[in-house]
């Protein structure tokens, strides 16, 4: 049994579920379209598929990358754009090399170049309004900054800058529209947040170990990230929600899942979906709905469509993140699975469409 | 057994090697060392017999025992009390791995083909061939700013670069557990073992931490959890992956070419993350320098490494090789066609094995290019390129040239190959120009 009820973490929660109703949000959405890359050695091909039809894919754009090292697209697709950032092909191909930032627009198939002093690994940010893109950039020095580009104006200003011994990455935009970025030190993970022209403000202590795959609920509320702890003598990824309307900052669990957790996932009505063993389960105000489960393996959300019909996941058929087994793309939707076929790795880069 | 063993010749010990000593690595990349101009090296088979059985004599010390600079340091072995040194040699499959995610075991440019001299494969960051060998080879460490012949030998010679590899990462080995933490505590810290090995694959690209822009820790936010295997067969994106879960993931899955796996597969075993003793070792309390709470057992299962039962390898690869060029005096006329604008200068091998070259010039008028390169002798196949040969191409830089007469000099020498030899270049520039302003004199 599958059926979570949802108490104990209802007061953290709150915040991330405005208006929130059924949790389980299958309706029909056949306009919904899933958006990703097919990585190449030396390109990627960034496609746009029906989810309906999730073979009729369409090619939206080729993105050429130096040899090996694919996009990185930002977390979230936010009104037919999205941005990554790449190593162009003449760039040395080490992680460390100088990557672009771009920015590209679904509708147009427009592909424009935002930074060229991006790093690579630390993912792009859109703001939820799609005005607004934070970027990481590191000096030659070692010293790491936020950069917040208005996408209007393409005018680019540096919100924080720090020399850490480990990083800062920025996750998001606030409430009140202020950068949020996690912080890594011998203390373990912080979040915080910036606004213009003011000193970066603590929000609160995330984990003292390395907390991972950080997700602002819709309208900024409410952040959902993956934290470390020991379980049944394993040491295992497990959901925690905080509150980020200045009433709480403390962040706790989700209601009672047991085991190994994996990356959460905002539904545009405030419910969270969270992989765990077998299937994803979705959290909503009353009640916690398991989605539909393959045979064998795990799943990894990764989005959902943009008024929720639909689930991206990474399914792995492994028995867990230290033996993940093969990855597969498969969107979970209307009661069933598809795979998105392909020999390649897939990257997801979102939604666009109902 | 390799094929190139039953194929090959067996060939004399390499000559006496000429390389000096240990030099001290800069601490930043400022140009490499043949900037700006390339050198040119050969490039062996597309089933990369030779680089695999070079990769097996660097990992048994046996391509250049002799040569301090290219030799294998005693790999230490033991825990943190009692450290001792150990034999000269390393698994071979961590090597050949590193290599294949280094450069898929190519030693020139991609443009060159298989069995052919051409560009040599420089990164941008100055990483040199099969085994992108970067340390010593950013700035020219010779006298007048030149190219040792260490540097040569590591740009133009495979057997070199992948000797040099593999020093560079016993050196990382090493390292621990001064300056870095040991895995195999309940091990004795066995070099054997091929687990062992995994801080040692990942100073090669750089023990880095979580958050930094080139992050190899396994557990940095920035990459994404969880990973499936690194396939090692080019349909996944490295983006994702620490540079040792690239190395291991090559280990496990075999490069193909030609319907052949290129070696045995080897499925070592990562850290398990999720049990304590490897998780807690990778805390960010504990990622301080010298790291010496990051110290963990072998991951199991573990695997022994299976040494190659090769011999006699250096002297198969390197052979013997003797330096001829082609000419000893060249003519350059500027005033004439534009043939006569350039001297073409052959560097041949007349011995065996693999010779590497250099070319430096006495005055700075005279432009050598390229700047040193590789010339292959009896037994080793060549058959496009610049083959067997390699080829300088002089010519002037007018802007420097002192007189409408000149006459310089070039040396080619070899850091293989016993003597030097020099070309004369005598170059006729008898232009008719007039002072601005003035029409030209009749």
């Amino acid at each position: 049994m599958l059926l979570v009820a949802f108490a104990s973490a209802g007061t953290l929660l709150h915040a991330g579920l405005r208006g929130a109703g059924s949790p389980t949000g299958v309706e029909e959405l056949g306009q919904a379209s899933l958006v990703f890359a097919e990585f190449g050695p030396n390109a990627d091909s960034i496609y746009m598929a029906p989810a309906t039809d999730i073979e009729a894919r369409t090619l939206i754009r080729t993105v050429k990358h130096a040899p090996g090292w694919g996009l990185n697209p930002a977390s979230v697709l936010v009104a037919g754009r999205t941005a990554y950032t790449v190593l162009p092909p003449e760039a040395a191909p080490h992680r460390d090399s100088p990557a672009e930032l771009w920015l590209l627009d679904l509708p147009t198939q427009n592909a424009t170049r935002l930074a060229r002093d991006a790093d690579l690994l630390a993912t792009p940010v859109l703001s939820e309004d799609g005005r607004m893109l934070v970027y990481r950039r590191t000096e030659g020095g070692g010293e790491q900054a936020i950069v917040r580009i208005d996408l209007k104006t393409r005018a680019r200003r540096v919100l924080h800058t720090e020399t850490t011994a480990f990083g800062v990455f920025p996750i998001g935009f606030d409430i009140s529209s202020a950068v949020l970025f996690a912080r890594l030190s011998t203390n373990g993970t912080d979040l915080l947040r910036v606004a213009d022209g003011m000193p970066a403000e603590l929000m609160f202590h995330a984990s003292d170990e390395i907390a991972r795959e950080w997700r602002v609920a819709p309208g900024g509320g409410a952040v959902a990230y993956l934290a470390p702890e020991l379980y049944e003598e394993r040491v295992v990824h497990r959901a925690q929600i905080a509150s980020l309307d200045g009433s709480s900052a403390t962040a706790g669990p989700p209601p009672a899942v047991a085991g190994e957790q994996y990356a959460p996932a905002w539904r545009s009505d405030g419910a969270l979906a969270i992989g765990a063993a077998a299937a994803p389960l979705v959290i909503g105000t009353s009640e916690t709905v398991a989605l539909p489960a393959a045979g064998s393996g795990f799943d990894v959300p990764l989005g959902w469509s943009v008024t929720g019909g639909y689930l991206a996941v990474r399914h792995f058929d492994g028995t867990g993140s230290q033996a993940a087994g093969r990855e597969t793309l498969v969107v979970i939707g209307n009661g069933i699975r598809t795979t998105v076929e392909s020999a390649r790795e897939l990257i997801f880069l979102g939604w666009t469409g109902a | 057994m390799h094929n190139l063993l039953r194929t090959l010749p067996l060939a004399l010990i390499a000559g006496a090697a000429l390389f000096m000593g240990i030099r001290a690595e800069p601490d930043v990349a400022t140009a490499c060392a043949f900037d700006p101009l390339r050198p040119a090296a050969y490039e062996a088979d597309a089933l990369r017999e030779r680089y695999l059985l070079a990769l097996e004599g660097a990992a048994t010390n046996q391509l250049l025992p002799d040569t301090r600079y290219f030799r294998l340091p005693q790999i230490e072995t033991g825990t943190r009390a009692n450290r001792v040194d150990g034999l000269r040699t390393l698994p071979v499959e961590v090597l050949r791995a590193v290599g294949w995610v280094e450069s898929s075991l190519t030693m020139a440019s991609r443009s060159t083909r298989f069995e052919s001299i051409g560009p040599a494969l420089v990164s941008f960051d100055c990483g040199h061939g099969v085994m992108q060998v970067t340390s010593g080879m950013t700035v020219p460490l010779g006298s007048n700013e030149l190219p040792t012949d260490e540097q040569v030998a590591v740009a133009t010679s495979y057997p070199h670069n992948i000797a040099r590899g593999a020093v560079i990462l016993a050196s990382k080995w090493n390292n621990a557990p001064q300056l870095r933490p040991i895995v195999g505590t309940d091990t004795g810290g066995d070099p054997a073992i091929i687990e062992n090995w995994y801080y040692a694959v990942w100073s090669y690209n750089g023990f880095t931490g979580p958050g930094s822009k080139k992050s190899n820790h396994p557990l940095d936010p920035m990459l994404p959890w969880p990973r499936p295997e690194y396939s090692c067969d080019g349909t996944q994106s490295r983006t994702r992956y620490p540079y040792q879960e690239l190395v291991w993931g090559c280990m496990a899955n075999p490069a193909e070419r030609e319907d052949q796996q290129l070696w045995t597969a080897m499925p070592a075993t990562l850290p398990n993350f999720t049990e304590p003793q490897f998780y807690e070792a990778m805390r960010l309390t504990n990622f301080t320098f010298p790291y010496h709470d990051m110290d963990i057992p072998t991951p199991r299962p573990a695997h022994q490494t299976q040494q190659p039962s090769v011999n006699n390898v250096g002297s198969l690869l390197l052979g013997s090789p003797r330096l001829s060029v082609d000419q000893s005096t060249v003519t350059i006329r500027m005033n004439g066609t534009a043939d006569q604008a350039t001297a073409r200068i052959r560097v041949s091998n007349t011995g065996t094995g693999l010779l590497s070259w250099s070319a430096s010039s006495s005055d700075g008028f005279l432009v050598v290019t390229p700047p040193a390169g590789s010339a292959v002798g009896s037994g080793v196949p060549c058959s496009s390129g610049d083959c067997p040969a390699g080829e300088i191409e002089v010519t002037i830089n007018p802007s420097l040239l002192p007189a409408s007469r000149a006459t310089a000099t070039i040396t080619i020498s070899s850091p293989n190959a016993s003597g030097s030899t020099t070309v004369q270049v005598q170059v006729f520039a008898n232009f008719e120009v007039a002072a601005p302003g003035t029409s030209r004199a009749p």
